[in-house]
């Protein structure tokens, strides 16, 4: 096996350096603004604003296997375990009085501010009214319509990008700054170089043997997330691109004997990540492609032939994967199958992620009837470890596996 | 003749316009009523086989399970289609499915906005609502400005009409089916039927019921049996459709346009006001002893809110029960028990 990349470890002191820098920003003269991960960061970035996501800290949660023992803090407050895991250990966090119970980074840095884009689901609007009440900061809604079917209507484009209109205003009435336009503009450009360069990395796996599997990409999407519109991002991954291509020019494939690769849809089980990893590694199966670290491979904000930057940004950040209807997802999803090349196809339902997860029974047929592929269902939830049946997982995948056996 | 659980479903059947059926109180039935349809609340009967399961999860809410079976053992002829209003994300996503299925021959998203703190919002719904207008007419008959001011006109006297019953003097379980019956029957038809609703003292403890899709009426009968007299609500078959008129002094899509944005708060909308003040001002006004939260289970919008009104309450000392209906669940006698000392606390 090729064993882990080279860059986790450079990938390790980044995200360390960006969370020493926001958890020291209290006191300095730097704003800290809490963002959902399918937020418009762009705009924090130009204004000098530190970016913080709740669900990259949700992740880590998940990955540390504290998820379980943070919801339970909510739990006790009254949010019910049908609340979604990254939220309720967020908030678990929050209420949380022992300072070693507080996460894997000892809690998040308090926000001035909080932006919530619900492209990626409703949830985060309760969730960060619910932060907002916690902690009494202001917190600012970008209404993005879902996009079920065609493309994006002019009175929506109007409509969000009205709504950029005033999150300028929001940001430059919490930081008492002007956003210079310009500096906007320079932004915007880097994050398209960053989004391109994440293309760039992910396409990688297209290569046979995968060089990577979508577990490395699940960790490696870190910057993209978090610090898009930097150019330390674009950086970041020339130098892990650098690595995949050394890899695939030596035939070194991140498992050993790949014989069957797969599409993963939907967010990791973070909590399962290594066990996960290793069961398909057994089963000579790479991940090489997922719905879920794709999602960042495509937003470009393009003003060509737009009224305004900000219609650009209204385009850009309205129709994303999980903003779009399921007959549009299953079209993704087949198009990632055929550049992939994958033989199958796996589910993960997530109890936590509703967008996500309903509809999957759908895809699953689509994408069989339509590929001529096979594809499973496994049930569990991206944080919270508690709602984790591994026997049935495992007697699932097992089958999944003997199925792809026999056919490939 | 008002409808409960038993009768919907042969009421349904004898409609005679073009039924265009919807998913959420936040859809402007004024504009169905427009284009000469008859606007339906899909109100889930547990009627034929569930085929629910081979589309949705588990994990999702009763209502959507509900409301998909519905329309997938749908046996009537004269359902022309379905307008979903976003509400939330398994709402949104049931409304892909409907569509990818052919469940109906015609399919329409009105995808309302989430923020309505901001002008903008305004100005978006009344777009949204011009294009479901000119859709629906090619459905039904196209609306005129003649149509659409009677239509606005008949619903806000539905409303006015439901505001209007003393609900302090008849059952939970005879009110709410006033308003399911609001929401199934023809508008004319259910105003002919309320003129003289019979009325009774009622002698139970005041409450206020706080919930989601509640349409099995056999939950507010135990109300009834236990001694609690449900003096308001905010539930989805409740306040949360009848409060508030369309203004009939305004352009008929701007008038209802401005309903959508100002009327009760859901809570998968966000709002200057948190839910938490809008109950507490409710309990406050109805003189409501304690509030009982009913929610089918899974209902995340819902249950985010919870912890908050609940904090607020005990604030003010006012004492509340948590109760999950769970799927396809009859009432089970756990419920009745605990509604049971409820009642019995309220009254100490």
């Amino acid at each position: 096996m090729a064993g882990r990349l080279q860059s986790t470890k450079r990938l390790k002191e980044y995200m360390t350096a960006y969370y020493i820098d926001a958890k020291t920003a209290e006191g300095s003269n730097k704003k800290v603004g809490w963002i959902t991960s399918g937020g418009p960061v762009e705009f924090l970035i130009a204004m000098d604003i530190i970016p913080v996501y709740p669900e990259n800290h949700g992740a880590m949660v998940g990955a540390t296997h504290q998820g379980g023992m943070l919801c339970e803090f909510a739990e006790k407050r009254g949010f019910s375990k049908d609340v979604c895991s990254y939220a309720r250990s967020d908030i678990g966090g929050l209420l949380s009085d022992d300072p070693s119970k507080k996460g894997p980074v000892g809690g998040l840095p308090n926000p001035d501010m909080l932006i919530c884009c619900n492209n990626i689901c409703g949830t985060v609007m309760k969730w960060y009214e619910t932060v907002s009440r916690y902690l009494d900061v202001p917190v600012y809604i970008i209404d993005t319509p879902v996009i079920h079917t065609g493309s994006i209507p002019e009175e929506v484009i109007d409509y969000v990008a009205a709504q950029f209109r005033g999150y300028i205003e929001f940001l430059e009435k919490v930081t008492k700054k002007h956003l210079d336009m310009d500096r906007l503009f320079e932004v915007s450009l880097i994050a398209n170089e960053n989004v391109t360069i994440w293309n760039k990395v992910l396409r990688k796996c297209a290569n046979k043997p995968a060089p990577m599997t979508a577990f490395d990409a699940f960790t490696h999407m870190a910057p993209i997330v978090t610090l898009r519109g930097t150019q330390g991002v674009t950086d970041y991954y020339k130098a892990l691109i650098e690595e995949l291509d050394e890899r695939t020019t030596q035939g070194i494939g991140a498992i050993d004997n790949e014989q069957y690769r797969l599409l993963w849809d939907n967010i990791p089980v973070w909590h399962k990540m290594r066990d996960l990893s290793t069961f398909f590694a057994n089963h000579n199966a790479a991940l090489v492609a997922d719905t879920y670290t794709n999602a960042w491979a495509s937003t470009n904000i393009t003003t060509e032939g737009e009224k305004d930057i900000l219609s650009a940004y209204a385009k850009a950040y309205t129709p994303i994967y999980l903003n779009i209807g399921i007959d549009k997802m299953i079209d993704v999803i087949k198009g990632l199958a055929d550049i992939f090349g994958v033989d199958g196809l796996v589910l993960h339902s997530n109890h936590s992620c509703k967008p996500y997860s309903v509809g999957q029974y759908d895809i699953a047929r689509r994408f069989h009837d339509e590929t001529g592929k096979p594809s499973v269902i496994i049930e569990g939830d991206m944080t919270d470890e508690r709602s984790w049946a591994q026997a049935q997982v495992t007697t699932r995948l097992e089958a999944f596996m003997e199925m792809l056996e026999a056919d490939v | 003749m008002l409808l409960g659980n038993k009768n919907i479903n042969e009421y349904i059947k004898s409609i005679k316009n073009p039924i265009i059926a919807y998913m959420c109180t936040y859809m402007p039935e004024e504009i169905i009523i427009a284009c000469h349809l008859h606007p339906l609340r899909i109100i889930p009967t547990n009627d034929g086989p569930d085929r629910s399961n081979a589309y949705l999860q588990t994990y999702v809410c009763p209502v959507g399970k509900g409301m998909l079976n519905w329309g997938l053992n749908n046996p009537y002829e004269n359902l022309k289609g379905v307008v979903v209003p976003h509400s939330c994300d398994t709402i949104q996503k049931l409304s892909d499915i409907w569509r990818i299925n052919h469940i109906t021959e015609f399919h329409h998203d009105l995808v309302l906005p989430v923020d309505m703190t901001k002008d903008y919002a305004e100005k978006y719904t009344i777009s949204i609502l011009k294009k479901l207008l000119d859709t629906l007419g090619r459905v039904g008959r196209p609306a005129t400005d003649k149509s659409l001011h009677e239509a606005i006109s008949l619903m806000n006297k539905v409303r006015k009409r439901i505001r209007s019953i003393d609900r302090t003097k008849m059952s939970a379980r005879q009110f709410f089916e006033i308003c399911i019956s609001a929401m199934v029957m023809d508008k004319k038809e259910f105003l002919e039927n309320t003129v003289d609703i019979p009325l009774m003292d009622s002698k139970g403890k005041p409450a206020m019921v706080v919930g989601n899709m509640i349409y099995d009426m056999n939950i507010f009968e135990i109300f009834d049996r236990v001694g609690l007299k449900i003096v308001d609500d905010d539930i989805c078959p409740g306040s949360r459709y009848f409060e508030t008129d369309v203004n009939e002094g305004l352009s008929p899509i701007e008038g209802i346009a401005k309903r959508i944005i100002d009327r009760p708060i859901c809570p998968t909308k966000h709002t200057h006001m948190y839910r938490e003040d809008y109950i507490l001002n409710k309990v406050r006004k109805s003189l409501a002893h304690g509030v009982i939260f009913i929610y089918q289970q899974f209902c995340e919008p819902h249950l985010f809110d919870y912890p908050h009104i609940k904090d607020a309450l005990a604030k003010e000392d006012i004492p509340s029960l948590f109760i999950e209906i769970e799927p396809s669940e009859n009432i089970s006698q756990q419920i009745y028990t605990r509604l049971e000392a409820f009642s019995e606390m309220l009254s100490q």
